[in-house]
């Protein structure tokens, strides 16, 4: 939980305030608004790393107090949380009924529910499941004036006027707060594998990803991850350079048939088994892996988020792999396997890199990235780094309409001004 | 007002002279699409091949102020592809083109005019196809699953149209062509694609789109369950997803719908039972005896008469055929008929089905009741006779009491069809004024001027054109 905050992304925040309710939280954006003040939302800190560096924080507004379940209807499969409320928590009490919530996103639980649909984080586990957008059906927000709207409901199934869900997840808090989201939660999935396969090279490990999603198997996730974020694992150590983790999660008897099949199509594509975890294990190889991919809640370092077409992947893999070799950093590379988005941790061990070599070889890989039809985002990297670059990268056309939906709901830009695309 | 001849002369330079129909014996076809209550005439219909001739013929009616919409195959329920105000209908029946089939990154990339059914005659060979599966899917086009948000039976695991819409190229109501999202995945930004999906096309005209394609599954397993009451039918649905288990499909018909299906096509359904649930588990064969198991013993409690397994493929088409054909052979014992679309919790499906049987049986109204239950989403239909007088007025008086039932248990006005010009003025129902004004403020970043496809969605007081 985050008590006090000094600045987000080498923006001081100026002021900081925990309201206590939905009320109150309108009342104080009303003032702030009619004051002309900047604001932006904290919630469990797990993502302000995210964005451009704000333009201001006039007001930095803790959503923490806005927590707890207010409905939860297992014979509905639906739970409706306050936005303050931890993943951790909500697991919880869903684990009580037996179900939980399909989302697995870097660093883990400790992120509350708000930060996450700001930041449509997800995980390994969105190969089954779908991300945040697949699994809110409801939600209620502040907008930058005060005025207070829900959208959705408690269906698993809704067309009454715009899909208005889809729009604030992922929108980081620029056309208002969240202050309570309605999700679809899944019944607990029996026990749980995972099979860590080792392959000499990385298309190797994709084309294996792509027997395994041609077959019968129905995965809940498949990562590939190199060999140095598998050593940080403090797994065995590695025969191959890349490694494929292959989870199920299914009632025992067709757990076990999966595992069979999935060892006869790693023998046929020569990979080798590194290792075999059980229901247990399973949960904390995944719990560590987030960790991991989120840097360890170290604030230092760089980590690229990049997004592929499978004809790309490969090489995108390859060129993120020589960009930690030219920053002469650690390069600990996680990849979705089955969507081919990769996660790119460089960390050093002596002096960072200058601002502008780092710079530079994030504009190189943006290069071969879109060249391919992909892209990449500049999650995290230390205010120098992110000044003089723009985040997001994001330039297409349908930039313009964005703009006016932003100018539609928060005209004096107001809310987390300049942190998202195109200057939003 | 007939529409100036230079307009004309201009749609024809478009898209040449034997694609535009303005004669009002041709418009005929054109007055309405699937919800007949609803009729207007555009003034003319368009048929474009490109999405560049689609921006001309945007620009060209922003032009001359005159309304615009998109058609695809006219299946829609709500009255999305009315011309509420005339103007010129752009008909995408011939962009039908299946541009590619990328299984390695499971897409497909499809023209709006595609027939859904064609994606899946062309992916399943290859053991692949796009979940969305409305009971229309013979007839109906992507392009309008895309605006309407379509749903169908196997939604209940797969989800919605949305759920499988990657990336859209779209021609937006000022004429400029987009593209929103990208086929790889995580695009930043807004999320556009999931925002104009389900826009009852407001927001624009989507000209080409990729697809979602799924694994088609290794096994797959039909039930029948024949209750003796509504009511038992209705509990034992909430009593399978309460227990965990999400099937693929949990259909429900009521014992009218099954009498209407057996009189037109003799499929040997137990007429008699109360209402019947059609079930179907889908996943690993390995994993499908112990879920059959667990429905077949909760379905029993709740005092299950018959249950039948389909053993072969014809016998499961069969089922699906007494399914899909309940709407339409409903359609035979009346004149008219007026469906519904409500959604309510799973866990309420009894109460409230027990109370829109009420309803309709204190207005002695003839009422047949379809459900893709374990969605909760129901389809009542209300039998009638429109020449009656009066009788238009008391439907949709009924109509509107039975929306309300559903709200006030939760539930929303529509799960698959939309609110086009049906229910645009029960939107009040659900949605308070700051609500709806969120959602203006998107349509004001779209379509300012309202030309793209007026008086849908809204209730008329936040519409220019009414």
């Amino acid at each position: 939980m985050v008590d006090t905050l000094s600045s987000i992304d080498g923006t001081p925040v100026e002021r900081q305030v925990f309201p206590e309710s939905a009320e109150a939280l309108a009342e104080t954006m009303k003032e702030a608004c009619e004051a002309g003040r900047t604001m932006a939302a904290i919630g469990g800190g797990r993502h302000l790393h995210l964005g451009n560096p704000p333009g201001s924080v006039n007001l930095g507004i803790h959503l923490s107090r806005l927590r707890g379940i207010v409905e939860y209807e297992p014979g509905n499969l639906t739970v409706s949380v306050r936005a303050g409320t931890t993943l951790a928590d909500l697991q919880n009490a869903l684990r009580a009924a037996n179900q939980f919530l399909p989302l697995d996103p870097a660093g883990g639980e400790a992120a509350t529910l708000g930060g996450l649909l700001a930041a449509n984080a997800s995980g390994p586990l969105r190969l089954r499941y779908g991300t945040l957008r697949d699994l809110l059906i409801g939600i209620r927000m502040v907008h930058a004036d005060g005025s207070r709207t829900r959208a959705g409901g408690k269906l698993v199934k809704n067309v009454a006027g715009y899909d208005m869900c889809k729009l604030y997840t992922g929108s980081l808090g620029t056309l208002g707060f969240c202050t309570e989201l309605t999700l679809k939660v899944q019944p607990a999935s029996g026990e749980s594998a995972t099979l860590a396969l080792g392959f000499p090279s990385l298309p190797a490990a994709l084309e294996a990803t792509q027997a395994i999603l041609r077959s019968e198997l129905l995965p809940d996730a498949v990562e590939a991850i190199n060999a140095t974020a598998y050593a940080a694992l403090a797994a065995p150590p590695a025969a191959g350079s890349w490694i494929l983790l292959v989870r199920f999660g299914e009632a025992r008897t067709a757990l076990h048939r999966q595992l069979d099949r999935t060892r006869d199509l790693a023998a046929a594509s020569g990979a080798s088994i590194l290792q075999v975890s059980g229901d247990g294990a399973t949960q904390e190889l995944w719990r560590r892996l987030a960790d991991q991919r989120a840097g360890n809640g170290s604030a230092s370092g760089l980590l690229l988020k990049c997004a592929a077409l499978y004809q790309s992947a490969a090489a995108t893999g390859r060129l993120l792999e020589q960009a930690g070799e030219r920053l002469q950093a650690q390069a600990s590379l996680y990849c979705h396997a089955g969507i081919h988005v990769y996660h790119a941790c460089y960390r050093w061990t002596g002096p960072e890199c200058a601002p502008g070599a780092i710079q530079d070889a994030i504009r190189e890989l943006r290069r071969h990235c879109r060249a391919a039809g992909g892209h990449l985002v500049v999650e995290r990297a230390r205010p120098e780094v992110k000044q003089g670059l723009d985040v997001w990268g994001y330039e297409a056309p349908a930039l313009d309409l964005m703009r006016r939906i932003k100018m539609q709901f928060d005209p004096k830009g107001l809310l987390n001004p300049g942190r998202f695309v195109g200057g939003i | 007002m007939p529409l100036n001849p230079q307009i004309l002369s201009e749609l024809r330079e478009i898209v040449g002279a034997e694609q535009v129909l303005s004669a009002p014996e041709e418009l005929l076809a054109y007055e309405c699409d699937g919800f007949a209550l609803h009729r207007h005439p555009p003034d003319v219909v368009v048929f474009p091949t490109t999405r560049e001739e689609v921006s001309r013929i945007v620009r060209l009616a922003n032009r001359h102020r005159i309304p615009f919409l998109a058609r695809g195959s006219g299946t829609g329920l709500s009255g999305g592809a009315l011309a509420r105000f005339g103007g010129i209908v752009i008909a995408l029946t011939r962009m039908k083109c299946i541009r590619e089939l990328d299984f390695e990154n499971r897409q497909a990339v499809v023209q709006p005019g595609v027939i859904t059914m064609e994606v899946f005659r062309a992916a399943s060979p290859s053991g692949y196809y796009f979940a969305p599966d409305p009971s229309s899917a013979m007839v109906s086009s992507i392009g309008g699953n895309i605006a309407e948000n379509a749903g169908g039976p196997h939604c209940l695991k797969y989800g919605t149209t949305t759920n499988h819409i990657l990336w859209l190229e779209a021609v937006l109501p000022s004429g400029e062509i987009v593209e929103l999202g990208s086929r790889a995945a995580d695009c930043p930004g807004y999320d556009l694609v999931g925002l104009f999906t389900g826009s009852e096309g407001t927001l624009g005209v989507a000209t080409l789109a990729a697809l979602r394609l799924s694994r088609l599954p290794q096994s797959v397993r039909t039930m029948l369950a024949a209750f003796h009451s509504l009511r038992d039918a209705c509990d034992a649905v909430s009593g399978i997803i309460a227990a965990g288990i999400i099937p693929a499909a949990l259909e429900l018909m009521d014992r009218r719908a099954v009498a209407a299906v057996e009189a037109a096509r003799g499929l040997g359904l137990p007429a008699d039972a109360g209402a019947i649930v059609i079930l179907e588990l889908d996943g690993l064969e390995t994993a499908l005896p112990a879920q059959a198991g667990l429905t077949e013993e909760i379905c029993r409690r709740q005092g299950c008469r018959e249950l039948r397994v389909a053993a072969t493929e014809e016998e499961r088409a069969s089922l699906w055929q007494g399914r899909k054909e309940a709407f339409g052979t409903t359609g035979r014992m009346t004149r008219d008929l007026y469906m519904h679309d409500a959604v309510v919790p799973r866990n309420r499906l009894s109460e409230v089905v027990t109370s829109l049987y009420e309803i309709a049986d204190r207005a002695g109204v003839a009422m047949s009741l379809l459900a893709h239950a374990g969605d909760g989403n129901l389809h009542p239909i209300l039998l009638f006779d429109r020449t009656r007088p009066g009788e238009e007025e008391r439907i949709l008086a009924l109509v509107r009491d039975m929306l309300r039932v559903c709200v006030e248990a939760g539930g929303t006005l529509s799960g698959e069809h939309g609110i086009g010009s049906e229910k645009n003025e029960f939107m009040d129902m659900l949605f308070s004024d700051a609500d709806l004004e969120a959602m203006r403020r998107v349509r004001l970043a779209f379509n300012p001027d309202e030309l793209c496809n007026p008086g849908k969605i809204f209730p008329s007081r936040f519409c220019r054109f009414h």
